[in-house]
């Protein structure tokens, strides 16, 4: 049976994993009320759990110290509560070898079109990342049949590689949320989920 | 200050390119903030909540990871030299010197001081 999250525990969960960012986009990460998004970064500011900070023309939040420490709490809580620790961390010791797939795509990918006088030729790292696609396809469902809040990886990198034949930022670029980005977020939610350390 | 005998970190060359400027060793999310535009970011590892400090550093130095590594993917994409598993970075470099980073070569060096 899927389990919906707190809004308490999704609202520093986004600010974990988009690592800095604003209100409105923390809210979004989870589909909560702008708000009451708004309200509980403010309380979870007052009990030390997250800052606000500029950061090179930018604004945002991010979690402290004693915030990481609060939401590995909840998370723990949460997938005990669930009895989700065996399943997501079978989906863990599987994503591992696809994560190595994708990283190494990432990096090919990065030092080809560095090397290339003209924008690189995407064919080969839009293939690669399509069979990534799908080997993260039933990752996801096994995570979500359990924690809907894992819902979304998927879609979203499928969306990105999309775009990426006619923009390639869409593959690595740090400015949208492109495939490596997406990648990588879920990556950390799966370690902050487990507790572990990359 | 003179430093006479500089120490060299080494490691894997991750993002190409060299820059210099002072080393900023930072620890957690509480050293942030000592962060400056064009310091050499000197850390253990990266997360997401480090990526806005790619946007102000030169360059980059990771204890940990290698070339598939979050550090050495996102310094590519801004363009700045890394080295990264430069195993003791955090230690031998000195926190405010002035160092040269070579993200071609991997190599880490202290700057001569006139």
């Amino acid at each position: 049976m899927p389990h919906p999250s707190s809004p308490d525990l999704l609202v520093l969960h986004a600010v974990r994993l988009k690592g800095f960012a604003e209100t409105d986009a923390l809210a979004a990460r989870f589909g909560l009320d702008a708000a009451q998004a708004h309200e509980d970064l403010l309380d979870a500011e007052a009990y030390g759990w997250v800052t606000r900070a500029a950061f090179a023309g930018l604004k945002g939040w991010s979690l402290t110290e004693a915030g990481r420490r609060r939401n590995e709490t909840g998370l723990r809580e949460e997938l005990d509560r669930v009895g989700a620790r065996e399943p997501v961390a079978a989906v863990h010791d599987d994503f591992l070898p696809l994560n190595g797939q994708a990283t190494q795509a990432f990096t090919a990918w990065q030092l080809g079109s560095m090397a290339a006088p003209a924008p690189a030729p995407t064919g080969d790292v839009l293939g690669q990342l399509a069979g990534i696609a799908d080997g993260l396809h039933p990752l996801e469902q096994r995570l979500t049949a359990h924690l809907i809040r894992f819902d979304g990886y998927h879609r979203r990198f499928a969306g990105a590689l999309a775009r990426a034949a006619a923009d390639p930022v869409w593959i690595t670029g740090m400015e949208v949320d492109s495939c490596h980005r997406i990648w990588f977020e879920l990556h950390e939610d799966l370690i902050a989920t487990l507790g572990i350390s990359r | 200050m003179t430093d006479p005998t500089p120490d060299v970190v080494t490691g894997v060359p991750s993002s190409p390119g060299r820059a210099s400027g002072p080393a900023r060793v930072v620890r957690s999310l509480a050293d942030f903030a000592r962060v400056r535009p064009g310091d050499v970011l000197v850390c253990r590892t990266t997360d997401p909540a480090w990526t806005p400090l790619f946007r102000l550093a030169a360059a980059v130095v990771a204890e940990t990871g290698g070339l598939l590594s979050h550090a050495a993917i996102v310094a590519r994409e801004y363009r700045i030299p890394a080295v990264v598993g430069a195993s003791g970075a955090m230690t031998r470099l000195v926190d405010g010197a002035r160092i040269s980073v070579d993200g071609t070569l991997g190599t880490v060096a202290a700057d001569e001081t006139p």
